[in-house]
């Protein structure tokens, strides 16, 4: 995941968690409060109405004093003459009337009333039909006249109108004024009543503020509704009212079903007979808190988004933008682009790790330059190397694809390098080396012709130990390539003086020309190698061209070599054996076993076809144990069979020899096979014995004191001198087979023989004759006193179940030979 | 205004009339003054309840300059409306009040009015006892002052039919919508609602009061106003805004010197007969001067002035013979017998009637208050 969505991720909860808790606080409060403002709406209301119908009922009270404290009043009923009262006072008090009628509309009824009973007066601004005069019968009159003096206020229904109405009245309490007022008390003269319509109410039905749909309603105390339109139900419900009475009771808001609609409801009784109710659709408190949630959560959301997007913006700019700087910046690092300029200005971890970074930039860029130099140079001489030679190569072959110029790879080696090193050590080795890479690159250096002195585009590099390649990138031809490997050879003729010491040395090069001999660097610089070994093989401290046999023969070799390393162990090769025998008894005393390699396509391969390989691979250490290991071994199943017991002779390459475990591994192979040591013939090279470095001598004194036999093999070909010889721990002595074969053909060869087979007689050391292929050769041999011969004569090296017929015949050469000189 | 009064159309006896004028003014203002002499009142002021236009207001100069006095007046429009400003101040503040008769008693019995026999007013001799006995009972508490009718004036001009009943003239009839004007006085209104049904303008029974009552509020929407019709060529009559009234016979010769289309109709169903009583207010200070004013006014000739200046009849016998012959002849003052047969003075209503006249009377107001807003 993304650091970005990760930071998202952690943020998101971090903003929305409290947003939401925030948002969903805020919409309980909302709601809450737009619950309370409608309770408190409704209460509101109900208190206007409360307070307006008492205002009014106090106005009404307020008049209703001031009229009955009027002179005219009082005048008019100390007239105790009926037609007096009518005819002269009563014309201006209804005018009076009116006139109080008309600035207090609601004043339905004004009246005068006797204490009686009888309605006296009565002005109506509308004519409403007067049901009776008699108003002692009407139960508000016993009311009225129970309240004692005092201002009667009542709601009740109108007889004249049928419809709820205000009654005030006031009884008027007059002295009688033909008397002394200080002995007489004011008597009740009659009431002045005031019939108001409820119609001021209709303002409070009309102006309702309860939410939008909130409404109010009076009714009055038997559940019957006040100013009720044709199309609602009158009277209320029974359900409806008994909760609005509650309400009023008990001052609670309710719920209830109107019209299957839930209700807000509430109450407010205003007088025994005149309750007033709010109401309000439950639907619309609801859709309030509906509206407050879709703001709320719009809010939310929006608030969300809004830091969300903030926080991420600062968080991009400030941590995830230098991470991605910073990211970027590697990135090109890993590309190999070093020169990265880090632009990340922060005081923070970051800027502190974008400095380091920095640091380690500039760092990386300086070793990864010392890295180069190193890949690319060689340590000690400052040549190029052979990765950058390859490169060098490589690119001027693709320069050269269709130019004219020709290019030649120089494979130089020093020849016989090691002994360099072994005498005077490593060190001095290290500085023949820088000198030969002076002396080289001087070479290449000079001018190859005239004709292109400026082309001076030579490269000496150092593939590793005393391997060497000249690259001339500008010749015309390979003799311009002979010239410059003439000059190195003859540079290094030139004299070394090292610690003291001064010596000559000498070098073997291989040239491969471009295009003629590759078209890559690595075939290039393969078969200079190859034409330098040839160059070594044919006698050292000159140069050779490549030829395309040769690539063949290496390639071959290649191919031999891997398919050596898979026959090893398989029943691809094989053990032959040659019997070698005593002269004077005819009998078998030793087999040489030599090994044969059945190739499954080129057939019978003879060990000089595959054995030099092996030695160059070192795949000879391995295949000389397996040959040692499967001579002991049959030598052991021929004694356990019952044949007569022979020795074997096995032959030992110097690489074997100087192995390190060589001597264990000749020592482990007697222990498992149970061959006894003087069974065993060890042969070494007559060359290998004399030239054996200090090491190599000790590993054969060390194999004599197992007990094995030494054979030096090839003898005569060494220029062994006879002191050294004496020196040797050597059994046996094999005379090389031109030595053999020259017998009959030249005095040379067989006077050698003869003193061969003097000397060995002195040393007392057994001979063998090997390569006796005619009975001349025989005669000479048995004449000369050589013990023990082999060759064809006798018998061909033979698959080890043939030659166990020789153990129980004697060869029939042998027999007729034997024969011949008994007789 | 008051001077023009002289100017009147009573055809061809005008300049006669003139003359005749002039010298009983003349006469008259030198023979009692002269008698009198030692009347001063100091410049106090009498205070005089009455109609407007029911005075000579020369004739009032001259007993100011003559007594050293000064009157001073408050006018009522209707017989109710005077009821009701003594009502209001229970008789008090007023020395001389003109009294309906048919009020006179109850202004009596209620104590408003002071008996007349106790002051020299001389003059009384002149009055036809006829008038005196008129309202018996109240012998002595007024002094008949003129004597009158109720008739019908209309546009003849305007009216597209003669009026020539009270019928017609309370029927609710779309022609006459708003052209009515009908006295703010509901003893009248009912009366002539009582005579265009066919009963007794003084009937109490309730049944009829109630039909007279639905007569009355029936006709509201023809009405233009309760009022009395003002007598000054703004008139609503004379400017066309009113096309009929209900009126006092002499306040229509004083309109048709503004318009000779209004045209005066004894009603078919008969009338109401009147007769104005000059009073002393019983709580007066000034009861001599008031006594003093009743019987200068009641001298023949400024009687016979004061009939000239008001087209009244005047109960003054003295004063009959210095008018012309023009003035009696005239059928609007003085009805004929037959006319007089169907006419009624009112009387006093029983207490319960009286109580729903005067409720009828508010509720018209309100009724035709309510139609017109």
């Amino acid at each position: 995941m993304r650091l970005q969505r990760k930071i998202l991720l952690i943020l998101l909860p971090c903003i929305i968690i409290p947003m939401l808790a925030l948002g969903v606080t805020a919409y309980i409060k909302l709601s809450a409060t737009a619950n309370e403002k409608t309770h408190s709406q409704i209460e509101t209301t109900l208190d206007n109405v409360e307070q307006g119908v008492n205002a009014y009922i106090n106005t009404a009270k307020s008049n209703i004093e001031l009229f009955s404290a009027s002179s005219q009043i009082t005048r008019y009923l100390l007239v105790d003459d009926e037609g007096e009262r009518y005819s002269l006072f009563q014309p201006s008090l209804l005018t009076l009337m009116s006139s109080y009628q008309k600035a207090f509309p609601h004043y339905q009824e004004m009246r005068v009333l006797l204490p009686d009973g009888y309605e006296d007066t009565r002005s109506t601004l509308s004519s409403i039909p007067n049901l009776t005069e008699d108003e002692s019968k009407n139960a508000y009159f016993g009311r009225m006249v129970r309240s004692l003096g005092k201002i009667h206020v009542e709601f009740f229904v109108n007889p004249d109108t049928n419809k709820m109405s205000l009654l005030i009245a006031k009884p008027i309490m007059i002295k009688d004024p033909k008397k002394d007022p200080a002995l007489v008390k004011p008597e009740l003269r009659g009431y002045f009543v005031i019939t108001s319509t409820l119609d001021f109410l209709k303002g409070y039905q009309k102006n309702v503020h309860i939410g939008v749909n909130g409404r109010v309603a009076f009714v009055d105390g038997d559940g019957k509704k006040l100013f009720a339109e044709r199309t609602e139900s009158y009277p209320l419900p029974a359900n409806l009212f008994a909760t609005i009475s509650a309400a009023a009771n008990d001052n609670i808001i309710r719920k209830v079903e109107i019209e299957r609609e839930a209700t807000i409801v509430h109450g407010r009784r205003l007088d025994k007979n005149l309750i007033v109710f709010a109401t309000l659709p439950e639907w619309e408190l609801l859709k309030g808190s509906r509206i407050h949630g879709v703001i709320v959560a719009l809010s939310t959301i929006l608030a969300t988004s809004f830091v969300a997007i903030m926080l991420f913006t600062l968080l991009k700019s400030l941590i995830i933008k230098p991470i991605q700087k910073l990211s970027n910046a590697t990135r090109e690092i890993g590309k190999g682009n070093l020169d990265v300029r880090i632009e990340v200005k922060c005081d923070d971890e970051i800027g502190d790790l974008a400095a380091a970074f920095g640091q380690m930039s500039t760092n990386l860029q300086s070793s990864t330059q010392q890295v180069k130099h190193m890949a690319y140079f060689d340590n000690l001489t400052g040549l190029a190397n052979r990765y950058n030679l390859t490169k060098m190569i490589d690119r001027e072959i693709v320069e050269k694809i269709n130019s004219k110029h020709q290019m030649a790879v120089l494979f130089v080696d020093l020849d016989d390098f090691k002994q360099v090193n072994d005498n005077l050590g490593h060190e001095a080795g290290d500085l023949v080396l820088k000198n030969v890479a002076d002396r080289f690159t001087k070479c290449v250096e000079k001018d190859i012709g005239s004709a292109h002195q400026d082309q001076c585009e030579n490269t000496v590099a150092r593939l590793g130990g005393d391997e060497f390649v000249i690259l001339l990138s500008r010749i015309h031809d390979a003799n311009d390539a002979a010239l410059v490997a003439n000059r190195l050879v003859e540079s290094v003729s030139e004299q070394f003086i090292i610690n003291n010491y001064s010596f000559h040395l000498s070098v073997s090069v291989g040239i491969a020309m471009f295009p003629d001999n590759g078209t890559s660097a690595d075939m290039l610089i393969g078969n200079a190698d190859i034409a330098m070994y040839h160059a070594k093989n044919d006698g050292k401290n000159h140069y050779q061209y490549f030829s395309e046999s040769m690539n063949n023969e290496a390639r071959e070799c290649f191919m031999l070599g891997n398919s050596l390393r898979n026959a090893i162990g398989s029943d691809q090769l094989l053990l032959y054996y040659q019997p070698l025998i005593k002269v004077n008894t005819g009998r078998i005393t030793t087999v040489e076993a030599l090994v044969r390699w059945k190739h499954p396509t080129r057939g019978f391969l003879m060990p000089d076809e595959f054995i030099p390989l092996a030695e160059k691979s070192g795949l000879i250490v391995h295949l000389g144990k397996w040959v040692l290991y499967q001579a002991c071994k049959q030598v052991v199943a021929w004694d356990k069979a019952g044949y007569r017991p022979v020795r074997v002779a096995v032959n030992i390459s110097n690489t074997q020899l100087n192995s390190n475990d060589f001597v264990e591994t000749v020592s482990d192979v007697l222990k498992n096979t149970g061959l006894p040591a003087h069974r065993l013939e060890l042969e070494i090279t007559e060359s290998s014995i004399m030239h054996a470095e200090i090491h190599t001598q000790s590993t054969i004194h060390e194999l004599k004191k197992l007990g094995v036999l030494i054979a030096m093999d090839d003898f005569g070909t060494g220029y062994s001198s006879l002191a050294a010889l004496r020196q040797l721990p050597v059994d046996i002595l094999k005379i090389d087979r031109s030595f053999v074969d020259g017998i009959a053909k030249n005095k040379a060869d067989a006077k050698i023989v003869s003193v061969i087979l003097a000397m060995a007689r002195l040393f007392k050391l057994e001979v063998v004759a090997e390569g006796v292929e005619t009975t001349e050769q025989l005669d000479f041999l048995c004449k000369e006193g050589c013990d023990t011969i082999q060759g064809y004569l006798i018998s061909r090296p033979l698959p080890a179940g043939d030659i166990k017929e020789l153990f129980q015949h004697r060869p029939e050469i042998v027999k007729t030979y034997l024969q011949s000189s008994v007789n | 205004m008051y001077c023009r009064k002289l100017t009147l159309a009573l055809g061809q006896t005008f300049n006669q009339f003139v003359i005749l004028i002039v010298l009983s003014c003349l006469l008259a203002s030198i023979a009692p003054t002269q008698s009198r002499a030692d009347n001063n009142f100091n410049g106090q002021q009498l205070k005089f309840l009455t109609w407007s236009d029911y005075i000579d207001p020369e004739v009032v100069s001259e007993f100011e300059k003559r007594f050293n006095a000064k009157i001073k007046f408050s006018f009522f429009e209707s017989d109710q409306s005077r009821t009701e400003m003594l009502a209001t101040t229970n008789g008090q503040g007023y020395d001389l009040i003109l009294v309906s008769g048919v009020n006179l008693r109850q202004y009596k019995n209620h104590g408003w009015l002071a008996q007349l026999n106790a002051f020299d007013i001389q003059n009384r001799k002149h009055i036809d006892p006829r008038w005196e006995a008129e309202f018996k009972g109240d012998v002595g508490y007024g002094v008949p002052y003129f004597w009158g009718t109720m008739g019908i004036a209309y546009r003849r001009d305007l009216v597209p039919f003669p009026i020539t009943s009270w019928r017609q003239l309370l029927n609710l009839s779309p022609e006459l919508s708003g052209k009515v004007i009908m006295n703010k006085d509901a003893r009248e209104l009912i009366s002539i609602a009582l005579l265009a049904l066919g009963y007794s303008s003084n009937s109490s029974d309730s049944g009829q009061l109630r039909q007279a009552r639905e007569l009355l509020v029936t006709q509201v929407p023809n009405v233009k106003k309760y009022s009395s019709v003002s007598l000054t060529e703004k008139s609503a009559l004379v400017t066309g805004d009113a096309w009929a009234s209900m009126i006092y016979n002499g306040d229509v010769l004083m309109l048709q010197e503004h318009n000779d289309q209004i045209v005066y109709v004894q009603p078919a169903e008969g009338s109401l007969l009147w007769v104005d009583y000059l009073s002393i207010a019983a709580s007066s200070k000034q009861k001599e001067m008031a006594a003093a004013f009743i019987n200068y006014l009641n001298e023949p000739k400024v009687a016979a002035r004061l009939a000239n200046y008001v087209y009244y009849a005047t109960p003054n016998v003295a004063a009959k013979s210095l008018l012309s012959k023009d003035y009696f002849s005239n059928s609007v003052i003085f009805p004929t017998q037959e006319q007089l047969n169907r006419m009624a003075f009112s009387t006093e209503l029983k207490p319960r009637a009286r109580k729903f006249i005067n409720s009828l009377m508010v509720n018209l107001l309100n009724t035709h208050q309510a139609q017109r807003n």
